[in-house]
């Protein structure tokens, strides 16, 4: 039949509007300062946009890794080798939440190098106590250990110096071992894990500013960055050299593929790759944070039914409905073909739905005039 | 006589006005676990709850294709309604969560409902 003797509904059908829609889903992030125009395909009746994302400075998410016993999940840094040299300190720092925690991590590397099964220079969980390991020059183990934390964010330190093995929780001295022993870099340097590779990682951590110093942290260093939480701008971030640093840019929810890598924030070069992993096992970004005021991307997410590029007055008269806070969202029972929106100061990930009438877009008009683009 | 028994159509008005028949599902996810609802009649609502902490996500989308894109992310503790007419729903999620479903049913008999794809459902 030709498409002239096809009769479609018209705009102003009512029962186009009563009848309730097909649905019309869709997610993505919109970059800041850019703009990103979402078309349907026939006319809406209603339109719901959520904010996905936190507003208001850096997102404090955390990095979620869970393995079942015998598991073996691991990030590894692509570029660390020889981190290392004789005579070299090194210090770890990293906050960590093992609530909710069923398998016990018994012999596995948290944060460190090595390849897990020989860590050497990282923090570690062995017999429900957090270790700092190293080895001396002949391959011996060194470490200082405390009572690990089953419930709650806390902030392990571990410090390396010459005749001295330290772990700080919470900015507090637990343990340390001071003994004839040199720092040895072949010992020291090699590649840089969050969770273990060839020993099994059992354990079930959230991570957040995972960072590896080149040198040894004073006790007045760890506790001042302890205090200092996410204040990055803080001198306690300052106090040496960052090699590596972890810290999640990416949204709550993410998994891999999108989080097979995570930036690396330090001075060695690559990202953090996600090695090992089985099914089963949790690889998230989770929205739980050792701080409070939790930030977010940054941004905040202008709806509009006029693009900005062309039409000044649609943001210079303000003719946008504003979201900036995480999961806030507007419904809007409208009739259109098209909408924008726009991320201001800073990245915003949303969600939308809409239900669609069974009327083409071709029968759609553009939205202008006061109140849109005037 | 069974022939002779008519049902309305997808798009009887009247059928969406009316109030609708509830339709109630409370259920769990497990890790990169997923589950689909589906409801003897075409929708003309549907309430989703979802009952994890804030952080674990439930995903939510029309077709079991659907791609990464097409996608509505209910945070932990939150709940959204989507006025739509489906006959089923299909839920996801990276991590272990329990959810809450309430839906709105016409008369109109799911057979009557056409498989959704296309765009802002599968591509």
């Amino acid at each position: 039949m030709s498409d002239k003797f096809k009769y479609t509904a018209g705009l102003n059908n009512v029962g186009s509007y009563q009848v309730a829609g097909s649905p019309y889903v869709t997610a993505s992030t919109v970059s800041q300062d850019t703009e990103q125009e979402i078309q349907f395909p026939r006319v809406t009746n209603n339109i719901t946009v959520k904010l996905d994302s936190a507003a208001g400075g850096e997102v404090l998410n955390s990095l979620y890794l869970s393995a079942s016993t015998g598991g073996i999940l691991d990030y590894i840094l692509s570029d660390s080798n020889s981190v290392g040299t004789d005579g070299d300190g090194m210090s770890l720092t990293v906050w960590l939440s093992a609530s909710g925690q069923t398998n016990a991590l018994n012999n596995g590397m948290i944060f460190g190098t090595g390849p897990g099964s020989s860590a050497k220079c990282s923090l570690r969980e062995k017999n429900g106590k957090i270790q700092m390991i190293t080895q001396n020059g002949g391959g011996a183990s060194i470490f200082a250990q405390t009572p690990t934390m089953t419930s709650g964010w806390f902030h392990a330190a571990g410090v390396i110096a010459n005749n001295r093995v330290q772990i700080y929780i919470n900015g507090e001295s637990k343990a340390h071992k001071t003994t004839a022993y040199t720092t040895v870099g072949v010992n020291m340097g090699d590649s840089f894990y969050i969770g273990a590779s060839l020993a099994p990682f059992e354990g079930e951590y959230k991570f957040r500013d995972a960072i590896a110093w080149s040198g040894s942290l004073s006790t007045a260093q760890v506790f001042a960055l302890y205090q200092a939480s996410a204040s990055y701008t803080d001198p306690a971030f300052n106090a040496l050299p960052k090699l590596v640093w972890m810290k999640p840019t990416g949204s709550a929810g993410e998994i891999p593929p999108q989080i097979q890598t995570l930036a690396n924030h330090g001075t060695l070069g690559g990202d953090w790759f996600l090695q090992n992993s089985s099914s089963g096992e949790i690889i998230t970004i989770s929205s739980e944070s050792p701080f409070t005021g939790q930030g977010g991307s940054g941004g905040e997410l202008r709806v509009h039914y006029r693009s900005t590029g062309s039409l000044p007055n649609v943001a210079n008269r303000k003719h946008y409905w504003t979201l900036d806070a995480q999961d806030e969202e507007i419904n809007m029972n409208i009739k259109t073909k098209e909408i924008y929106l726009s991320a201001v100061g800073g990245n915003c990930d949303f969600s939308l739905h809409a239900d669609m009438t069974n009327i083409p877009a071709a029968r759609m008009y553009q939205h202008t005039g006061s109140g849109v683009d005037e | 006589m069974a022939n002779n028994i008519y049902n309305p159509g997808l798009y009887h008005v009247g059928a969406y006005q009316a109030s609708g028949r509830p339709f109630g599902a409370t259920g769990s996810l497990a890790i990169n676990g997923t589950s689909s609802v589906s409801f003897p009649f075409v929708t003309k609502q549907i309430v989703l709850l979802n009952r994890a902490a804030a952080g674990s996500f439930i995903y939510v989308q029309f077709h079991e294709d659907s791609t990464t894109a097409n996608k509505f992310a209910i945070n932990g503790g939150e709940q959204q309604t989507f006025n739509v007419k489906c006959d089923k729903i299909i839920l996801n999620s990276p991590l272990a969560t329990n959810f809450t479903l309430y839906a709105s049913l016409t008369a109109i008999t799911s057979s009557y409902m056409y498989n959704l794809t296309g765009s802002g459902v599968t591509e």
